[in-house]
């Protein structure tokens, strides 16, 4: 059986002082070369439970109980400086809106400059050399000239597959994609969904991807973990849980996006990929 | 007749002049559309391809460089005060970003009786209409003293909604009301949107980069690509029929959009 890459076990998050649960007792777990997706809608605790994983607990949430291990090591009680460690070495960030992940005053150069130069000692060449080919791979056909661009100057898109960049330029063995395509157009989306999936087959890279869109998850995700109001409700194959959902929860929402898919939407797309 | 006309529009933005040097980029380079009263137009393109600021135009929040906009035959452009006042009421928006669409520091009542009060209803009126608004679109009379941080992105967005259907219009564009809004929401804001349209009659310019919300509310379709209408088709319904012939923008867009079902 192949290695676990993130454990998550009975991770519970409240706020203080006996107030609300918003993750209530959560356990999965990713393999090495796996891709999981996280489920559910807006409010069920994903984003909390995946920025808790990733040591980013928002403001007043705490967690009160359960462990995260990170390639078989502990990181549930890491320090802020231990996590910093971790990041984009062991453990690579995707967020949902790119243009706030990003300084604007800064060029993309700094922003690989920094990330490069906060992990190891690289000379500039290096960091050129690295950027470069993380760029190229990122589906960028002049990345010379990407560095020398500032934020504002690119679309959400461009900036999103600058973002997978930077964060693959260490190889992290793990990336978290809390819900990296929402805000792209369907042209973006596929792009970075590609990407990401190339590194998985190619180089065993391992995937948690929190989304709302069922769609992302059957494209993306071997294995899925359906989220309510905080509680686990589902977790299994893909495959099983699309074409029999054991929870009332997942049935809806695969409703819901079948809706999405009417006759005419698939008629209209036969004709359009016959050639 | 048509209810709005879009003839020969061309537009440009200048962007730099700071620090760099001016240029021009053109975002539109020759649109004609007409708008049916009673009929959804969708107007579908990937990106940047300047379906927001066809949008504008048609809300009559941008001015065109070249051609012009017509509202039951008349030139927005030449219209005096008072009628433009007539004209700006039969016709409302909702925007993708919900939070950037509403004053934060207003209550849900104050959002969605704005346009009444613009239109001179006595203030008596307003809470009463307020809460039949927000129960069209599925809330209840708790929300009419919320403010918008307190509600979810897919409640605000059917507030938004409520507004726009405040001085019940003959005309709404639609720019991406659904892209951001999670399953449940976006399909009860469709719902919302089409039980409203065979209600009312109202008229939609729908823009969405999304060929599956598109195909789900439109009854007829133009595709941009760089500032151009690459194709149009006046009955949706036609593109199922296997031979007409293809518009490769819209076989691009429809190719990137993901599969229902797991591999």
């Amino acid at each position: 059986m192949a290695e676990a890459v993130l454990e998550v076990s009975h991770l519970t998050i409240t706020y203080p002082a006996g107030g609300r649960t918003i993750v209530d007792d959560l356990s999965f777990s990713v393999l090495a070369g796996e891709a999981v997706a996280l489920v559910g809608e807006s409010g069920s605790g994903k984003t909390t439970a995946s920025l808790a994983i990733m040591g980013l607990p928002p403001d007043g949430l705490r967690k009160t109980a359960g462990s995260v291990r990170l390639l078989g090591e502990d990181i549930t009680d890491l320090s802020q400086e231990g996590y910093r460690k971790l990041r984009n070495v062991k453990m690579g960030m995707v967020m949902q809106n790119p243009i706030s992940c990003f300084d604007p005053v800064f060029s993309i150069w700094s922003h690989f400059k920094e990330t490069l130069k906060s992990h190891q000692s690289v000379t500039k060449d290096e960091i050129r050399e690295k950027a470069v080919l993380a760029l190229s791979e990122a589906g960028f056909e002049r990345p010379e000239n990407v560095l020398e661009l500032y934020p504002f100057q690119m679309s959400g898109g461009m900036l999103q597959r600058v973002m997978l960049a930077i964060t693959l330029v260490l190889s992290p063995p793990l990336v978290i994609a809390d819900e990296a395509t929402t805000d792209l157009d369907v042209p973006s989306q596929a792009v970075i969904l590609r990407l990401l999936n190339e590194r998985r087959q190619e180089r065993g890279l391992s995937l948690l991807i929190i989304t709302h869109d069922l769609s992302v998850a059957a494209a993306m995700a071997s294995k899925i973990v359906f989220l309510e109001n905080g509680h686990l409700i589902e977790i299994g194959e893909a495959k099983t849980i699309f074409s029999n959902p054991a929870s009332t929860g997942a049935s809806k929402l695969l409703a819901l996006h079948r809706d999405l898919y009417t006759d005419r939407y698939m008629k209209v797309t036969k004709n359009l990929t016959q050639i | 007749m048509s209810l709005m006309e879009l003839k020969g529009i061309t537009k440009s933005y200048r962007q730099g002049g700071l620090f760099g040097s001016k240029r021009e980029i053109s975002v539109l380079k020759g649109i004609d559309l007409n708008i049916e009263p009673g009929r959804c137009l969708g107007l579908l393109g990937a990106s940047g391809c300047g379906k927001s600021t066809l949008g504008r135009l048609a809300l009559g929040l941008e001015k065109p460089d070249k051609g012009g906009v017509f509202y039951k035959g008349q030139d927005l452009a030449q219209l005096s005060k008072e009628e433009k006042t007539l004209w700006r009421r039969n016709c409302q928006v909702v925007f993708q970003n919900s939070h950037g669409a509403v004053n934060p520091r207003y209550e849900a009542w104050r959002i969605v009786s704005e346009p009444l009060l613009n239109y001179g209803w006595v203030k008596e009126k307003l809470k009463p209409k307020a809460e039949e608004l927000l129960a069209s679109v599925g809330l209840d009379s708790t929300a009419l003293f919320k403010k918008p941080h307190q509600f979810s992105g897919g409640e605000l967005q059917r507030i938004c909604v409520a507004r726009a259907l405040a001085l019940e219009p003959e005309f709404i564009v639609l720019d991406e009301p659904v892209s951001s809004l999670d399953m449940l929401n976006q399909s009860l804001v469709l719902e919302l949107l089409s039980n409203l349209k065979i209600r009312s009659g109202t008229a939609f310019l729908f823009i969405s980069h999304d060929l599956r919300v598109i195909l789900k509310m439109s009854d007829s379709l133009a595709v941009m690509k760089g500032g151009r209408i690459t194709s149009f088709s006046d009955e949706i319904s036609k593109l199922e029929d296997p031979n007409i012939p293809v518009d490769p923008t819209l076989r691009t867009l429809a190719s990137a959009v993901l599969e229902a079902e797991p591999k």
